[in-house]
């Protein structure tokens, strides 16, 4: 008889009928609801022979078997988030030995997850990314600052051009980059004036995000669902007005609320 | 220049970026709790995983990586080998010319 733990998926209130026919993680145990007065949590069985603690230490370094559980996780919790008007969506990997230990747990947070789950409803999370092409933007943006720069070089000998000329290419980019920052600084503000909330993350590099380009923003906005329209819509005139020089605006969503949560 | 808009590498970078690192932060009896070395890795790893997405947009750094590329590890090995055998001449030429200067 093989022990099974419990995987917690996301928590939600109660007040609806749990009718979500899905296989979980494992895919072959069914997602049930564990219901504590009007907090739920959305689980599913899982084998503790896969499920411990040392056997997902040596899982996790397994490419094939993470990127599969992942997507697997990610969407059952977008499928609970699409069923309900408030989501806490939990982090990958979450398992309790039984329903006692999940009601336990319920209810010694209970006043933060009910606090949560008011101040979320009704709203979805998008991330803004922000990527640029440095060479394009400088020979696009940048005609007027080089222009005086290399006006500079033009009464000099060849050897000190040389010299000059790299010094000025080092001067242009770091202009180049805190301009780029500033036109980032400036769209946050203002998708921040559009939505609930919004933060910033760590830059990823290039090597984490595959992407050819520095990321110059990472940030993600809490948006209330009538809000979405003009949300996009100012991120897509954004875009627009950088699309030719190298500033690349990415958008994803909507997603649950995953970096809008807190537990005291 | 045409940049891929969602590539499978930055989907699953989104994924990732949320389940393993947001998300409320809560002690389950059992809980996947990674550095953020770790982190970085893993996606590093499933971005290389998808390795023909990347090939297209000019990305191939983990070629010279031993840790990423089974290539890469061999001319690695093959390098340490070369280096040992080295060592172990140079060791023999002092040793010779000690040999001869002591003759």
């Amino acid at each position: 008889m093989v022990q099974m733990g419990i995987y917690l998926y996301s928590v939600v209130f109660s007040n609806k009928e749990f009718n979500i026919d899905k296989h979980g993680i494992d895919n072959e145990n069914l997602l049930y609801a564990i219901d504590s007065e009007d907090l739920r949590a959305v689980v599913s069985p899982v084998s503790m022979e896969e499920y411990n603690e040392e056997s997902l230490a040596i899982k996790i370094n397994d490419i094939e078997w993470l990127k599969e559980k992942a997507i697997l996780h990610s969407d059952l919790v977008n499928l609970i988030f699409h069923s309900v008007d408030s989501i806490i969506p939990i982090k990958f990997g979450t398992i309790f030995h039984n329903k006692e230990n999940i009601i336990n747990f319920l209810e010694e947070n209970r006043h933060s997850l009910v606090e949560n789950l008011i101040r979320l409803n009704g709203t979805v999370e998008w991330s803004i990314k922000v990527y640029c092409d440095l060479e394009r933007f400088i020979n696009t943006s940048m005609l007027e600052e080089k222009k005086e720069l290399l006006s500079r070089i033009s009464n000099t000998s060849k050897g000190a051009a040389y010299f000059i000329q790299k010094k000025i290419s080092g001067q242009m980019e770091t202009m180049a980059k805190s301009k780029v920052l500033s036109v980032t600084d400036q769209l946050f503000n203002l998708l921040m004036s559009e939505s609930t909330g919004g933060k910033l993350n760590k830059l990823l590099s290039r090597e984490a995000t595959g992407q050819k380009f520095d990321m110059y923003m990472n940030a993600v906005f809490l948006i209330k669902k009538a809000d979405i329209g003009l949300f996009l819509s100012t991120v897509d005139k954004y875009r627009k007005e950088n699309i030719d020089n190298g500033i690349l605006i990415e958008q994803s969503g909507p997603w649950a609320p995953y970096n809008f949560c807190f537990l005291d | 220049m045409p940049i891929a808009k969602s590539t499978d590498a930055s989907s699953l970078g989104e994924i990732l970026e949320r389940i393993l690192d947001k998300g409320i932060v809560i002690a389950g009896d059992i809980s996947i709790s990674l550095a953020d070395v770790e982190l970085l890795t893993i996606k590093i790893r499933l971005v290389v995983c998808s390795v023909d997405k990347a090939m297209e947009i000019g990305i191939n750094w983990w070629e010279s990586d031993p840790l990423l590329s089974s290539k890469a590890k061999k001319e690695n090995d093959e390098i340490k080998k070369l280096q040992e055998e080295n060592q172990r001449l140079k060791e023999l030429v002092d040793q010779k010319l000690t040999d001869n200067l002591l003759l």
